[in-house]
């Protein structure tokens, strides 16, 4: 992209050069330039959208057309149209909606964690103090391990007879027989939100921090001079400047859990009741092979994403024209 | 017909006149080359799936290999390793069988599948000849599970019963006898797993395998034999709401909350071994290849395990049995080597490896090895799981075929569900009462559809007849 924008000023360059300047709203000359940088961009586009319809648009429809029909993994050139029925099918199975109900549960519940804890190691890291660096680095160390790695990780760590956590909480005197955290349905939940929370807070800092570090620095400098506490500095100069960040981050992590499949995987016992939305529609594609109604859950989750982007996007560009 | 070619190419452009030395020459340069390139397709490479579950990959290595210098170095073999967890490589496999490159030849396939992969794999009695193979020798339920359709599909690469271990040091201590019954062994697990507290706050009486995956439709299956029950009955219908299956999970949640702990609800066969191994359980069913491990000299329980085939739940209906496992050996249609290949599975399935793998603990399928004097002075509780083997029961794969992942995801989904609530319910037999029938409901809905499904096919295929013959394109979609 760098490139397309560094070639487009020199051609820009190389045409002003002997030309008169045209000034904006002005001729038709104007437009035709227009129409042909134009033309420019979707030629640098063309590689990138052809990959992404290659990689991301083709699967993507196959499975939305899959959804439509009875296929099965092992007849994927004989199958049927049989319409909506894998919908409602869905809508009539109960087990859907409580893999719904827990992935909105980790969604709702995971995701604020996040970016609470995420905001003060930001604010943290923001300043300045010795070691800072190596600080930085060790923070994002749970965010550089692949989830799968983790997730077996903490299954060990919080098995019930030879897991560290129990042994540490029965040591230190909080509880006095071990607590089964990945054996029971509620506690595998709540055993999920804490090792996604651990993981992606992170990536929570890094972003915030990012943003923190873009805040204009005359507000800190006159609310220094005005010797106000840091508490009101924080909710009136820092969250409201730092609202368009949090939201991109919140949003950012909220598509991303919604997507939750291998904490999810590992750390429960893998009944319905535990389940989430991807885990329910891997379970019908691949264990049950019915590649229809896998689909038609796939298809589901899917809409769920787009409903939320959409609903970013058009958040967004009320943001942006009020700003204009 | 190629040697005439070439001299009559060669012959035309005036290259070879007079010169006879140089015809021989070229004669046998072209024998030689034909006979390299013949000797090359005869030399091929075979893919052979193998899990690699305690020493089991080690075991099959060691035996390819002897194949290989049996048949002069000529073939090479290599392994495919598939995923600990069945479920896994089920899936693994339909995948590979979805995408049509399909490269691996011989399939090692755990005994519920052979239903549902039955028409892709070849029919290996082609390749015996008379009495070449003892079938009477293999045990009933495994021969059955051998065929599909009449074939001979697969061939059992080792079996596998479940059994129960037991810690012969605590009864003695406690001065508890083995118990015979299920009943026997929750009162004796009850009450060591209550004494043993006072010391140990970690002991548990019983524990299984109740994640919700394979394992406890197996452990399930197993149960309601053992009190009389059975999932499905003669007609084909669903009856795992029988009063007898009821009793035998109204036993298994009385086992979880009274002498059990409640993380076997995330335990596979591993996690209980490790459990029992170092020496906090009295009880554990589970399959055969623990036993080695168990004895291991350098385990703390070494020496003081005793083993009993899984006991009767209802003296009058029941039986003591235990449930059959094991893998096979098929080649798949796709191979374009399945004589080669099924010359490997007939070697690797052989009585002699068999008896090979016995030492290591791996059941043979073969009734005569439980008598031979050499296995049972290695393994002595061979002679405990021939008997379990003879009362074997199999999971209900033949009557779900392709449909049985299905079948079994519903089973241990709703019996994990059960126990789990189980735990927070006062009213046992409530619980037992609306999962199991919400099971069955389930099964028989499995089973009507894979009904209507069979119907559809059928008059589907008269119309592709129809539509054949009256010469249109029976390409629809």
């Amino acid at each position: 992209m760098k490139n397309a924008v560094c070639l487009k000023e020199k051609g820009m360059r190389s045409q002003n050069s002997g030309k008169i300047i045209e000034m904006p709203g002005g001729s038709g000359r104007f437009r035709s330039e227009k129409k042909r940088r134009n033309l420019i961009n979707w030629f640098f586009l063309a590689p990138c959208l052809f990959a992404l319809t290659l990689c991301a648009g083709w699967p993507l429809l196959k499975t939305i057309y899959f959804s439509f029909t009875d296929a099965a993994l092992d007849s994927l050139n004989n199958f049927q149209f049989i319409g909506i029925d894998n919908f409602v099918n869905l809508a009539r199975d109960q087990d859907w909606w409580i893999a719904v109900k827990n992935t909105l549960v980790i969604t709702v519940v995971a995701v604020p964690l996040e970016t609470i804890f995420g905001m003060i190691i930001a604010l943290i890291l923001h300043k300045n103090f010795k070691g800072r660096g190596w600080m930085r680095a060790i923070v994002l160390i749970p965010w550089t391990i692949p989830t799968i790695v983790s997730a077996r990780m903490w299954a060990w760590m919080l098995n019930d007879v030879y897991g560290i956590m129990n042994e540490l909480l029965i040591r230190v005197g909080i509880i006095d027989s071990p607590i089964p955290w990945i054996a029971d349905n509620t506690l595998s939940i709540v055993s999920i939100i804490l090792v996604d929370v651990w993981k992606t807070t992170p990536y929570m800092a890094l972003l915030l921090l990012a943003g923190l570090q873009s805040l204009p620095q005359d507000c800190f400098e006159a609310a220094e001079v005005d010797s106000i506490p840091f508490r009101k500095i924080f909710m009136k100069i820092i969250l409201p400047l730092m609202k368009p960040t949090i939201i991109v981050a919140m949003i950012f992590r909220i598509l991303d859990t919604f997507k939750i499949f291998d904490l999810v995987y590992i750390l429960s016992s893998g009944n319905s009741a535990t389940a989430t939305m991807s885990v329910f529609a891997r379970k019908h594609l691949v264990d049950y092979a019915d590649v229809g109604f896998g689909s038609a859950a796939a298809t589901a989750l899917l809409f769920f994403i787009a409903f939320l982007s959409i609903f970013y996007i058009s958040f967004n560009r009320r943001k942006l024209n009020k700003l204009s | 017909m190629i040697l005439n070619i070439i001299y009559d190419t060669l012959e035309r452009f005036d290259l070879l006149k007079g010169q006879a030395h140089m015809k021989k020459f070229l004669k046998f340069a072209v024998i030689g080359i034909c006979s390299l390139v013949f000797f090359d397709s005869n030399c091929v490479t075979l893919k052979v799936t193998c899990r690699a579950k305690g020493v089991e990959l080690k075991l099959f290595q060691e035996a390819i290999n002897q194949w290989i210098k049996l048949t002069g170095d000529q073939h090479k073999v290599e392994i495919v390793t598939l995923p600990h967890s069945s479920n896994e490589c089920f899936a693994l496999y339909k995948q590979w069988l979805s995408a049509e490159s399909f490269d691996v030849d011989i399939l090692q396939m755990d005994f519920p599948w052979i239903g549902a992969f039955g028409d892709i794999l070849i029919d290996l009695n082609q390749f015996y000849k008379d009495g070449e193979i003892d079938k009477d020798d293999i045990f009933t339920t495994i021969k059955n599970n051998m065929h599909f359709n009449g074939n001979m599909v697969a061939l059992p690469a080792y079996t596998d019963c479940e059994v129960m271990y037991y810690r012969k040091d605590l009864l003695k201590k406690y001065n508890r006898s083995v118990p015979n019954s299920w009943q026997e062994l929750y009162e004796t697990a009850k009450f060591i797993q209550k004494q043993e507290r006072k010391s140990n706050n970690r002991f548990y009486g019983y524990i299984f395998q109740a994640k919700a995956f394979e394992m406890l439709t197996c452990n399930f299956v197993q149960l309601i034999d053992t009190f009389g029950g059975a999932v499905i009955n003669r007609e084909g219908r669903a009856v795992v709401d029988s009063q007898e299956c009821v009793d035998a999970l109204v036993l298994l949640i009385n086992c979880l909350k009274n002498a059990s702990t409640r993380s076997v609800l995330n335990y596979s066969e591993e996690e209980a071994r490790g459990l029992f191994q170092s020496g906090n359980a009295l009880f554990m069913s589970s399959w055969p290849y623990a036993w080695s491990l168990m004895n291991d000299p350098s385990t703390s329980v070494s020496g003081r395990i005793g083993v009993m085939p899984i006991p009767t739940g209802n003296m009058e209906k029941g039986k003591s049995s235990g449930v059959i496992g094991g893998w096979f050996f098929t080649v798949s249609k796709f191979s374009k080597h399945g004589a080669v290949a099924a010359d490997l599975v007939k070697f690797l399935t052989s009585k002699e490896q068999h008896k090979f793998r016995a030492e290591f603990a791996y059941a043979p399928a073969y009734k005569s090895l439980y008598k031979d004097p050499e296995i049972l002075k290695k393994n002595s509780f061979f002679s405990v799981l021939s008997d379990s083997l003879e009362n074997a029961v199999a999971r209900p794969s033949s009557t779900f075929g392709k449909d049985y992942p299905r079948a079994s995801h519903e089973i241990f989904n709703l019996i994990n569900t059960a126990l789990t609530e189980s735990l927070e319910e006062v009213s046992v037999e409530k619980i037992a009462k609306k999962y199991l029938g919400r099971l069955n409901r389930r099964l028989n809905k499995i089973i009507d559809r894979q009904k209507d499904s069979k119907k559809k096919k059928s008059s589907e295929g008269i119309f592709q007849k129809l539509k054949d013959i009256l010469g249109t394109s029976s390409e629809s979609n």
